[in-house]
């Protein structure tokens, strides 16, 4: 079957399997900066922005995607620099592979919720498990992303 | 997982008649746990383009389309105020926000997963399913069902006599599934218990229910003999996460605990 997404702000048509989920569309069609890491619903890894909001794509049915707008961190250049310099200031990096979807979950934070409280975001990024940085240096690296004027 | 064929829905009754049409074809809710089936769909029908993502505040309840997720359910400032806020707040210890904003209040509760955090909250309201066609449902009625109606889960009705709420979720982690679940509410000027993941589906405590609800005074010693009622008479068992001897426990403790915010804060 035929799907048509916009990607990154691009009218995209893609031919999908109806018990095809959206990460593997995308990485199937050289989108690999959406990371497989549980294919289970829990990691995060592969978190992409449905409409602006922040899903899980290996738990959406691309088919359920018709006609949506669909973000990657390639749609989000400037701002996902933003981030990844604050995550480079705190060294919030390590292997790097929990990076892309959590850099989508928060930038979607910022545009959510205004001046959040340390709690709120935590419980933002819950959904979104790193096993490198134990977390600390990532909420560093967060509230100095959240607290820069541009 | 196979899906033979996937239909969009241009209506309700056009998504009827095709799940009417064959024993293997599905309604679509959020998806999530989909994968995980070992069932073979004949046409998977995806009813989201029909309206029914909205939540409407009406004078004395909350009209909320099954089509809803669990993040806006858990946004909503109405939701928020109901039970002083445990609906909302149960709602929002989820899984992560990526999750709640795919997963949704319809398939939550038809899904029965008896590890649902949605769903032990929900049996402590005077909720009412409503089916297309027309059916309406109370949520007790429907869980305790050994047959589910055949139908299309459209709305959910919570009526607004919910006074204040308590939810515990036992786990390890924020991401875990619960080992035990507990709500208490005040509702309609009654106690009600429910326990999920037991691990069975969730179920009210209704023998314990009745004792407290009958109780003279809710004092201390009608709170612990409530919490040992729920322990008795719920069916608790054990698995690979918790043994059936500690998941009673937990469920006498919370259910205590429960019972004495909600005592103590009620106003």
């Amino acid at each position: 079957m035929k799907v048509n997404l916009i990607l990154n702000g691009l009218r995209k048509t893609f031919e999908v399997q109806p018990n095809e989920y959206l990460l593997e569309t995308l990485r199937n069609n050289h989108v690999t900066s959406v990371k497989n890491g549980c294919n289970a619903s829990t990691c995060g890894s592969c978190t992409v922005l449905l409409d602006g909001k922040p899903v899980l794509s290996c738990s959406l049915l691309t088919a359920r995607a018709e006609g949506h707008e669909v973000t990657t961190v390639e749609g989000l250049p400037e701002e996902i620099g933003f981030i990844a310099d604050s995550f480079g200031a705190e060294c919030a990096d390590q292997c790097g592979f929990c990076n892309t979807g959590l850099a989508l979950t928060v930038y979607a934070l910022k545009k959510e919720l205004k001046n959040p409280t340390d709690e709120e975001i935590k419980q933002y990024v819950v959904g979104n498990l790193c096993r490198c940085s134990g977390y600390q240096s990532q909420f560093k690296a967060i509230k100095r992303y959240l607290g820069e004027k541009r | 997982m196979e899906i033979k064929a996937y239909h969009k829905a241009a209506s309700l009754n056009d998504a009827f008649e095709l799940l009417k049409s064959h024993p293997d074809n599905a309604i679509l809710g959020g998806g999530i746990w989909l994968k995980f089936s070992k069932k073979s769909i004949n046409t998977l029908i995806d009813f989201s383009g029909l309206g029914l993502n909205q939540i409407i505040e009406k004078t004395d309840l909350f009209e909320i389309g099954a089509m809803v997720t669990l993040r806006d359910f858990e946004k909503h400032p109405g939701i928020r105020t109901l039970g002083k806020g445990f609906l909302s707040e149960a709602t929002g210890k989820i899984m992560g926000i990526g999750f709640r904003n795919l997963a949704t209040v319809g398939g939550s509760i038809i899904g029965g997963f008896p590890f649902s955090d949605f769903l032990t909250p929900l049996l402590t309201t005077d909720a009412e399913l409503v089916f297309y066609p027309k059916k309406e449902i109370s949520i007790q009625e429907y869980v305790e069902m050994k047959e589910k109606p055949v139908g299309i889960l459209t709305h959910i009705r919570i009526r607004k006599n919910v006074n204040i709420g308590f939810f515990k979720k036992v786990c390890t982690t924020a991401l875990d599934f619960a080992v035990l679940n507990v709500a208490v509410a005040i509702t309609g000027h009654k106690f009600m218990i429910a326990v999920g993941a037991r691990p069975g589906t969730a179920a009210l405590a209704t023998i314990a229910m009745n004792y407290i609800n009958h109780a003279n005074h809710p004092d201390g010693a009608a709170i612990s003999e409530t919490a040992r009622i729920v322990m008795d008479t719920l069916k608790f068992g054990t698995d690979n996460v918790a043994s059936e001897e500690y998941r009673k426990k937990l469920a006498q403790v919370y259910v205590a605990r429960g019972l004495k915010e909600v005592i103590a804060h009620e106003g």
